[in-house]
């Protein structure tokens, strides 16, 4: 994982160094040459000598002036914060535009109400800043929606802020555990601000996964609607007791759903309950409960459409006796 | 009793909690869903309707469970149950606990029977 330093200023590197409490790290240009300046919102590698992919990276902050928004986002957020609103990001980008079919989920709405008070808070953070630096009369005011707006993120939406929080290695807390420092840090601006450039695959493959999942739940529940009524109808056009086919096939679904259902719960339950996983752990462990709920599901629609004719076959003749 | 009287009397638990689960979503998940404050804690929805479960599941926790699974980073999978409580009556919650009951229960004790039948232990 490389280290980038991005500096708003331009200036003598060991200037911007002494600044960042690294003294005598080398720094490396964009062509990967070590430098002794750092021009003002141009990414640089920070310690060993930066290998292909790490160009890479760099490249891609080069292009379309990301760089400079980073650095200020880093500055009013902490480099932490940044990198970890940028998975979430993705996070949303990938639930917002994929959920095709199950349109508007609970889910989708929540992650969008997210981003909205994620994005009041940091306007907030930055009307204040703007207006500590200026020393405008203004300056309490926007302190105190800032506060509010924080406020709002800590009470709605606890469990999206514990995912984000959960990767910070910051001990003296970040703009999103402590709304204190986002104020510290919006206060004192600071000059340079590293930036960890960490996989990003983590907590976008928990959101992959989740999509995945609501549109195979819904996509297997008619596939497999479907191929019972087609059994039905096989057996109408055979000129079989289509009723009894059809209660075999109405009874062994409801009974099978019900089995996968409960397996998926309890599974979910007993994972998030009894075990340290996160994230990473529930895609994983989520397979296993996918093959044990299809299990379930299995077992219980051979054992219910076995014994089910028998049990037509009782209720036609109870109710022909009456 | 035989095997198949006794898986018979599960799914017709099973087909009662169906139709619970039906009343259940519309009577008070439907309310939780336009409710601004319940609206976004009722869990993870993996298949459309799956909420309903995360509701009638958070409603039939022991408060140890509820403890355990919200200092779990896992917790927005499920429900979360005090939102929940502040916003129903007695009502929902003996519609939401029979549903989940009723659907769990038989269940566990169709997954119980069938392994016993196919040992060969009742017939």
């Amino acid at each position: 994982m490389p280290e980038i330093l991005l500096s708003a200023t331009s200036s003598d590197a060991r200037m911007i160094l002494n600044q960042c409490g690294s003294t005598n790290a080398p720094l490396f240009g964009r062509d990967c040459l070590p430098t002794s300046n750092v021009q003002a919102y141009n990414p640089y590698f920070l310690g060993k000598e930066p290998s292909l992919v790490d160009q890479t990276i760099v490249g891609e902050l080069m292009a379309g002036n990301a760089s400079r928004k980073l650095t200020e986002l880093s500055q009013c957020f902490g480099a932490d914060q940044v990198n970890d609103l940028a998975e979430f990001r993705e996070y949303v980008a990938a639930m917002g535009i994929g959920s095709i079919g199950t349109t508007a989920s609970v889910y989708t709405d929540r992650t969008n109400s997210f981003v909205k008070a994620l994005d009041r808070y940091q306007k907030a953070l930055l009307s204040f800043r703007d207006a500590s630096r200026s020393g405008s009369p203004l300056m309490v005011a926007k302190r105190t929606e800032a506060q509010r707006a924080f406020n709002h993120l800590q009470a709605q939406f606890q469990s999206e802020m514990k995912i984000i929080n959960s990767r910070s290695r910051s001990r003296r807390g970040t703009p999103l555990t402590r709304s204190e420092r986002a104020l510290n840090i919006a206060r004192s601006s600071r000059n340079a601000d590293k930036l960890y450039v960490a996989n990003q695959a983590q907590a976008h493959s928990l959101i992959r996964f989740t999509r995945h999942a609501k549109v195979l739940g819904n996509g297997l529940a008619v596939i497999d609607f479907g191929s019972r009524i087609g059994k039905v109808h096989t057996s109408y056009l055979a000129g079989d007791n289509w009723h009894r086919e059809m209660f075999t096939q109405s009874l062994s679904f409801a009974t099978s759903a019900a089995a996968s259902i409960a397996a998926v719960k309890g599974g979910l339950i007993l994972l998030a309950a009894f075990t340290p996983a996160g994230l990473v752990g529930l895609v994983i462990a989520g397979s296993a409960i996918a093959v044990g709920a299809a299990g379930a599901a299995v077992v219980a629609n051979y054992a219910v459409e076995k014994h089910s004719n028998s049990w037509y076959d009782d209720i036609m003749g109870w109710l022909a006796s009456l | 009793m035989t095997f198949s009287s006794l898986l018979g009397i599960c799914v017709l638990f099973i087909l009662i909690g169906w139709f619970l689960f039906i009343l259940f979503g519309q009577i008070t998940v439907r309310k939780l869903r336009k409710n601004p404050e319940t609206r976004d804690q009722l869990g993870l929805e993996l298949a459309s309707g799956w909420d309903i479960f995360n509701v009638a599941g958070a409603m039939c926790r022991p408060r140890w469970l509820s403890d355990r699974l919200r200092r779990s980073p896992l917790a927005f999978t499920a429900a979360d149950e005090r939102p929940i409580y502040e916003n129903t009556n007695w009502f929902d919650r003996l519609l939401g606990r029979t549903m989940f009951t009723m659907m769990m229960g038989a269940v566990l004790a169709m997954m119980i029977l069938i392994p016993l039948h196919f040992t060969g232990l009742i017939d």
